[in-house]
């Protein structure tokens, strides 16, 4: 098992050559670039030329590239050309959001989705099977801009049951024993302070919801299709013939193997999640690495986009590798060698 | 005063059972009006080609039937004084497993593939009385599995099903039934997924198990040579309902149905060293959704008379100048049949010269009136 996971790692190497390959290729194809955005539309060639020579963007592509692999190889992910923050500086500080925020939102994915997927299944055919199904396909076409905003109307703006902008209250969040960004563990387990982390909980709710709306769709549909499978096969009979309980065959002989189809999604979801969500952080107003990305492609700062997208691919992978190590646990006919 | 059970009252006792399955194109009468009993410790075989409702009536005794397509119509399914027909789900659940036992076709689906085969060994011992320890339920796990004849049963405890072949898969299934001690266990095909050497081990496995524990045997196949050597007492289905019931040596030897008659001539008989020719039965079992007139074995009988077309034969047993046998439980020789093969037939496999068959001349008589019909067109 040790073994397969260093191969897998090992793998991340070549795929980063790749990947960073590709990136510094199709950055650098967008028209425009930082200094035209740092220096705005009226401004002088010479200006611009000078900008450009401090980044470096007058040599030829393949120098910038080699000057950037160096860097990487030295542990420096560079600087932002707009605000001059290194880039693994301001990925520290806004990654927590996004990992709160993609947790949260498959919290909900899961807790919802899954019984939803299993009480569907097992009434096959019924209304609520029919309810589920439809609401399903609605949850994965629903545009998320367009649930975002509802959902803030509905209950910020109509309601004002909850709010609609940010991940805190600056009123009552205490930060001075604070300093890791993620607020859900800082207030509960550093500042020990529920009012606290309730408000963290409240503003957490909405953005949660719209993100985890298309997993919960996805995790819902695999996981009627994934229980229906298991219920015809014929060790559910055995364990029925058994005597068994209802509960216990359920968990045991029905979950335990509809699961593993169910984690492959669950974890192709988190690494997307993880990769940002640009729509929600924007409609809440939540400093999430998504809406840092989508800054740096309007600003053409490249290298953010591209250190970013580094980072992120290696998240994704990293998410994939646990999934795949989960695997062996709740699949016995997989040894990895 | 002390009154003694009488020896013969059963241990269980289908009455009329009638099982149905809705589907898209209509009810399905899988099981109709079947009787049959089964006595304490006795080894019973149904026999009958697929679809012949064989498997449906041992689900329907067991609760098992899938729901909520299928359904028991009517009848009594009486199983140690209990009617299952009529008892909760839970009683019945807890029955399951513990007095009612039962092996499955095949074993490479029927265990779970991603829990120790020791957990589910001791998810049944545990599930019928919560009061028995992990380590006696280990314990009893471990005696079961050297019971049934598993090799390092101490590793196979903590192995997977993926780890067995088929044969010692099908043994893990028999320790699992014999868990709690049975009073009966159902062995639906429990050789049938088998390669024909492990086929003999796991039917004598059946044997000597249940003759060790007491427990009764329903032992289902569609092949009369796996129940030869090992049934008291066979019975055949045909489309749903039970056509012929025998002690084994007297079906074999005297079989009067002639579905029977054909089931024995199609399987190939060494002890009999002679060159006889297998003979099939020609056509296909009735479709079952349809309402029926007549013996439902008529349209591929060629012993078939007028009446078999017309009414339905009731299960009686058989009459003067044919055999009766009179020791031990249900034993009689009941057929259900208007126009049984004699023995000489039985040993022929087809009807004595001169019996022309009710469909063949139903078909004849088609084709002379097409004839006519054709002759007067100018």
């Amino acid at each position: 098992m040790l073994k397969y996971i260093v191969r897998r790692l090992l793998l991340l190497i070549p795929i980063l050559f790749g990947l960073s390959l590709f990136i510094i290729v199709f950055v650098h194809a967008l028209p425009g670039d930082p200094c035209s955005s740092i220096l705005g539309e009226h401004t002088s060639p010479e200006r611009l030329a000078a900008c450009r020579q401090g980044l470096g963007l007058d040599k030829p592509l393949y120098e910038q590239y080699f000057d950037y692999m160096n860097g990487l190889f030295h542990g420096n992910l560079g600087t932002s050309a707009t605000d001059r923050v290194p880039v693994l500086t301001e990925f520290v500080a806004r990654f927590p959001a996004t990992v709160e925020l993609s947790l949260a939102a498959m919290a909900v994915a899961i807790g919802i989705g899954v019984p939803l997927g299993i009480a569907a299944a097992k009434r096959q055919g019924s209304v609520f099977d029919n309810v589920a199904t439809v609401g399903s396909l609605i949850g994965i076409s629903i545009p998320i801009f367009f649930l975002g905003l509802l959902l803030a109307y509905v209950f910020g703006v109509w309601l004002h049951w909850l709010p609609t902008a940010g991940r805190f209250n600056l009123r009552i969040y205490d930060f001075s024993k604070a300093g890791t960004n993620f607020l859900l563990w800082e207030s509960l387990v550093i500042n020990r302070n529920i009012p606290e982390f309730l408000d963290v909980v409240r503003h957490l709710i909405l953005p949660a919801i719209a993100l985890g709306t298309i997993p919960l769709a996805v995790v819902a549909r695999i996981t009627r299709s994934a229980v229906l499978e298991v219920l015809n096969e014929d060790y559910v009979r055995t364990a029925r013939a058994k005597g068994l309980t209802n509960r216990r065959i359920d968990r045991r002989h029905v979950l335990r193997n509809a699961m593993l189809p169910i984690a492959t999604i669950i974890g192709l979801q988190t690494g997307l999640l993880l990769g940002g969500a640009v729509l929600t952080e924007t409609i809440f107003a939540w400093g999430g690495v998504g809406s840092w990305l989508f800054q740096a492609a309007v600003d053409k700062d490249f290298i953010v986009i591209q250190s970013g997208t580094l980072i992120l691919a290696i998240l994704f992978v990293l998410v994939n590798l646990t999934v795949d190590v989960s695997y062996a646990y709740l699949n016995p006919r997989i040894r990895y060698s | 005063m002390m009154f003694e059970e009488p020896a013969d009252e059963p241990l269980l006792s289908v009455e009329g059972l009638r099982v149905e399955f809705s589907s898209s194109s209509g009810r399905v009468h899988a099981v109709n009006s079947v009787t049959f009993e089964l006595a304490p410790h006795e080894t019973l075989g149904i026999v009958g080609e697929s679809g012949c409702g064989k498997s449906v009536t041992s689900l329907a005794i067991m609760g098992l039937l899938a729901k909520p397509a299928g359904k028991i119509a009517g009848g009594r399914v009486i199983f140690d004084g209990t009617d299952l027909v009529t008892l909760k789900p839970d009683e019945m659940r807890d029955l399951r497993g513990r007095d009612l036992a039962m092996v499955f076709q095949d074993p490479m689906t029927s265990l779970n593939p991603v829990i120790t085969i020791e957990e589910q060994l001791v998810e049944v011992i545990r599930a019928h009385d919560s009061k028995v320890t992990k380590a006696a339920a280990h314990q009893r796990a471990l005696e079961l599995l050297e019971l049934v004849g598993i090799p390092n049963a101490k590793e196979r405890l903590r192995g997977f099903a993926h780890q067995l072949s088929g044969g010692m898969r099908q043994r893990v299934m028999i320790a699992i039934a014999l868990a709690l001690h049975p009073k009966l266990i159902i062995a639906d095909e429990p050789t049938t997924a088998l390669d024909v050497t492990i086929q003999a081990q796991i039917l004598e496995l059946i044997q000597r198990v249940a003759n060790e524990t007491g427990a009764a045997v329903m032992l289902i196949t569609h092949d009369l040579g796996v129940v030869a050597g090992m049934t008291q007492r066979i019975q055949v289905m045909y489309a749903g309902r039970i056509v012929e019931t025998a002690t084994t040596l007297e079906l074999f030897a005297h079989p009067r149905h002639p579905y029977t008659v054909g089931l024995l001539r199609s399987i190939p008989r060494l002890d009999l060293g002679d060159d006889r020719a297998l003979i099939p039965i020609d056509g296909l079992p009735p479709d079952m959704t349809r309402e029926r007139v007549g013996c439902p074995f008529a349209p591929r009988c060629a012993w078939a008379t007028e009446q078999c077309l017309e009414q339905d034969p009731e299960l009686a047993p058989v009459t003067a100048g044919q055999r009766t046998v009179s020791s031990g439980p249900g034993a009689t020789h009941r057929v259900a049949c208007w126009n049984p093969a004699t023995d000489a037939e039985g040993a022929q496999g087809a009807p004595a010269s001169g019996h022309v068959s009710a469909i063949t001349a139903a078909t004849a008589d088609r084709a002379a009136a097409a004839a006519a019909l054709l002759a007067e067109t100018p």
